[in-house]
Formats: structure tokens, sequence, C-alpha cells
């Protein structure tokens, strides 16, 4: 029983850090048609964010808070120097994004060294869930996901931002002909979602090693998980999300890590073989 | 507003020799032509003469590769669909393009994003009222196109632009959507540029028609000559 529910706490503290990962991705793909390639980067930037406060001897939790911030400053600047650049020529972006990708990850190796670093984690108890002791940080990360997740969709669904961002993510120049300022949504957009890496990033931090590769290893599953949710809606991401998350990690844990990314992988494949839009938005366009 | 900032015709809509197209292609070969505040312009041509494109380049959708376009006296050549859409143009697209997914309350609200009550929309579409909540996707092709008409009238237009709200529709929907859209221009003072193969419509709702042919304008009548001289109609449409 405690080894089921360990299990189970594992899986879904990945899937939620995933989710905040995927919904980045699909929130820039889906308004601006721009695939990030270099959305791994951003959350690479916001763990070392996080490294360079508590360097500067400041705390964890002002490191947390001042990843999101300043990587999505990073965001505004590139989406001012290069995303607009690249605006409707769908594989530029892909390029365009890469190439960032690669000038930030040689910035950080050029200032920070090759090497990995350590972050330690700030809530270091355990606590006592359905008689298993669980780490009390990994269940720390689970609130922050589901608060930033939950903050989203509230943002899209109860705001007239978020009313915008739908009628441009649905239909972009007829948007832009009713008065809404594209150029503008644009801007915040690739900024909320360069937010949402760095706050992923920062909120990993504890549990993983810092270095300038580790973007990569979260950018293949986000989009594995966009892919398969689907871009209909932003269920799509969270539901892919959870499709790769637990996949993976119940894979890992039951069977052998080994074998964990080819699982993930047939069933990445099979999906978009039965369901080429994605679960969500197919089932969307049925009803 | 001294008549010299409305430019030389004292136009609302000033369009001079417009160039405009898709790819190599040109679809608009040196187009001139003017709309009056208030003044309501049907714009005819056979398909393919480049009506739709026109409306889609002085929405700023398709770029202008050379003329120039005024909007009270402003140059707006090369503005974006938002800054043009700022300035007081709404357009109602071919083929209506709402938002299917989302309900008549909230297309309305895209319309405009600030403020504005639903009061003008509702009071010349009064059926939407009812509907405020349902679906956009659900309604009926004709409440669709009064959608569209509602959603730009939220913005309070000085210029409509209108590309074939007849089509698809039924005859008794288009003359009630030809009665909607005269009362509308009576009472906001809209000036609107109709382009429509409807020519009951047309003729019932233009104070002067605009012929347009490969990407020019051939001709400008006035409806009354066209309502005295239909066979000016007949001749060029069935070119």
């Amino acid at each position: 029983m405690q080894e089921f529910v360990i299990t189970i706490l594992d899986a879904s503290n990945y899937t939620l850090i995933l989710v905040l990962v995927a919904l980045g991705l699909a929130i820039i793909f889906g308004l601006m048609n721009v695939i990030n390639m270099a959305h791994g980067e951003l959350l690479m930037l916001g763990a070392y964010v996080l490294l360079t406060v508590q360097q500067l001897g400041g705390s964890f939790w002002l490191g947390l808070i001042a990843a999101p911030i300043v990587v999505g400053l990073v965001g505004l600047v590139i989406e001012e120097l290069v995303i607009r650049w690249v605006y409707r020529r769908f594989l530029d972006t892909i390029l365009a994004t890469w190439g960032l990708s690669l000038v930030i990850k040689q910035a950080i190796t050029l200032y920070f060294g090759p090497a990995s670093h350590s972050v330690d984690v700030p809530l270091a108890g355990t606590v006592e869930v359905l008689g298993a002791q669980y780490p009390a940080y990994r269940l720390f990360i689970m609130a922050v996901s589901i608060v930033a997740v939950a903050v989203t969709l509230r943002l899209f669904f109860g705001t007239r931002f978020g009313l915008a961002a739908r009628g441009v993510i649905a239909n972009r120049d007829m948007a832009a002909c009713l008065g809404i300022n594209t150029r503008r949504l644009d801007r915040y957009t690739f900024a909320y979602g360069a937010a949402f890496a760095g706050l992923a990033g920062a909120a990993m931090s504890p549990l993983i090693s810092l270095d300038p590769q580790m973007g990569l290893g979260f950018l293949v599953p986000a989009f594995l998980a966009v892919l398969i949710g689907g871009l209909g809606s932003l269920m799509g991401p969270v539901v892919g999300s959870l499709a790769v998350g637990a996949t993976d990690n119940l894979t890992a844990t039951l069977y052998s890590p080994v074998w964990a990314q080819l699982v993930v992988f047939v069933m990445a494949i099979v999906v978009i073989r039965l369901f080429p839009r994605g679960l969500i938005a197919r089932r969307g366009r049925e009803t | 507003m001294p008549p010299s900032a409305r430019g030389i015709w004292g136009a609302m809509l000033e369009v001079e020799t417009l160039t405009a197209g898709y790819g190599r292609g040109v679809v608009l070969d040196g187009v001139s032509l003017t709309v009056g505040a208030g003044e309501v312009v049907g714009l005819l041509g056979l398909n393919g003469a480049g009506k739709t494109t026109l409306l889609r380049t002085l929405m700023g959708l398709v770029q202008t590769r050379a003329g120039r376009v005024r909007f009270d006296g402003d140059d707006i050549t090369g503005c974006a669909p938002f800054e043009v859409a700022g300035r007081g143009v709404a357009y109602v697209p071919q083929g209506r393009e709402i938002f299917g997914d989302f309900t008549v309350e909230d297309n309305l609200r895209l319309g405009n994003l600030g403020e504005t009550p639903f009061d003008l929309a509702f009071h010349h579409f009064p059926a939407l009222e009812s509907r405020r909540r349902q679906r956009a996707g659900e309604l009926s092709g004709g409440q669709q196109q009064q959608l569209a008409i509602a959603r730009a009238l939220m913005n309070r237009p000085r210029l409509l632009l209108l590309d074939e709200p007849s089509e698809g529709l039924q005859p008794s929907i288009v003359g009630e959507i030809t009665e909607t859209l005269t009362a509308i221009a009576e009472t906001t003072g809209a000036a609107i540029l109709l382009v429509e193969q409807n020519i009951d419509m047309v003729l019932a709702l233009a104070d002067a028609c605009a012929f347009l042919e490969t990407g020019r304008i051939e001709a400008r009548h006035s409806a009354d000559a066209l309502r005295a001289q239909p066979e000016i109609l007949h001749d060029f449409l069935a070119l």
C-alpha cells in the first residue's frame, strides 16, 4: 500500500511538472504558431536564476519568485529580438528558436561552467500521506503546479485578456480585424509561457542536478504531451502530460527505467496514429 | 473639420491607385474609389474581380504594393488590421467567420473588449439576445450572419465593410438583413462599402455602385441611375 501511494505520488509529481512545461509550450504554439525549441533552455534559465539568487545570499523562496519574473522578462526580450521576425514562417521558427537554445546554453556554460550544480532542498522533512512518508518539498511542487495551472485557466477563461487570446487562437486574422492588438498579445503570451518554464525549472531545481543541458530532458516529453493531448484547448496539454507523465513514471517504477522512454514513444505513436489531432481536440470536434 | 483635412474629395475613405495581390499575382491593379461619410457604396464585379481582396487590403490583411488608402484624411496604408479597426472600420467577412466555439455574448465581446454594452447589437438583432448564452456555432446561417454584423457594430464603426452578407441565405432572410442594414445605416450614420452579388439587396441599400473589373474600378453609377436603367447592371454582370 505504502509503495503504491509513493508510486502514484511520484507519477503525479512528474506529471504536474510536465504540465507546467507543456502548457507554456502549447500556449505559445497555439497563439503564435511558433514551435519554441528554446523552451527547455528557458526552464534551465529558471533553475540558474534560483541558483544565482542563492549564491548571492538570497533565500530559496526569493529565488523561486525571481525565476519566473526574470525568465518572463527574458521572454519579452527574445520575442522582440527574434520571434517577432519569424511569425508566419513556421519552419523558420523552429530554426530560430533552436539557434536561440544553443546561444542560451553556451552563455550559461561560459558563465557557470559546464559542470553541474545542485540546490539544497528547502523543505527537508517528510509528510505522511495515506500511511506513506513523502518528501514535503515534492508535495509543495505539486501545489505550485496546480495553482499555476488554475491561475492560467482563470486567466484564459475569466478575463478579457483571455478572451482575446482565445479569439486569436481560434482565428487570428478575424480577431485582429476586430481591433485586438495581436502584437501586444503575442508579446505578453510569449513572456507568460517563458515565465511558466522558468517557474518549472526553479521549482524542479532541488530535485535534479543543474547543468546547461538539462532543458532537453523536459522539452521532449513536453512536446510529446502537447502532441498527444492536442492543441484544441488548454486541457489538451494537461491530458497529454498526464498520459506521458504517468506512462513514463509508472513504467520506470514498476518495470525498468530503460523501458520507460521506449514505452512512452510507442504510446505516443499509437495515440497520434489513432487521434492525429490529439485526444482532446478530437473529442471536441465530435460534439 | 476643414475640407482639406478630409482630403480633396471630402470623402471618409479614399483609395488611390491601390495595387495588391497574393504571392506574385496581382489582384488589384490600381483601384481608385471613394466613400463619403454616411454613404453606402455597392461594389459589384464578377467572381475573381478582386472584391474580397479589396476589402481585405483595406483592413490590412493583404499587403499593399502601391497606392494609398486614407481614412478621415489620415494615411492608413500598411496599417495593421487592429489599427484600422481602432480607427472605426469594421469588417464582416465572407463566410462570417464568427467564433463557433464561443457563446454569442463572447463573440460580441470580442467585437470590442472595452466596456461597450450590447444594446446597439441587440437593438438591431433582437433574435440574438434570447440566444446570448448559446454557442455561436449552433446558430442558423441567418443568425450567424446577424451575429457577424452585430459583432461589427460593437466597435461603433463609422465605416462598415460587408462581404456578401446574403451568401447562402434564404430570400426571406436576405430581405430581413437588407432592412436591418438600412436601419443601421440610417440610425448610426455609418458609411458602408458593400460587396454583394444579390442585385436587389444592392439596389435597396446603396447610394452608388462601383464596378470592379480585372483589378480596377471601371465605372461608378448612382443607384438611382441603375434603378432607372437596369440594363447597365445586366450588361456589366453578363460580361
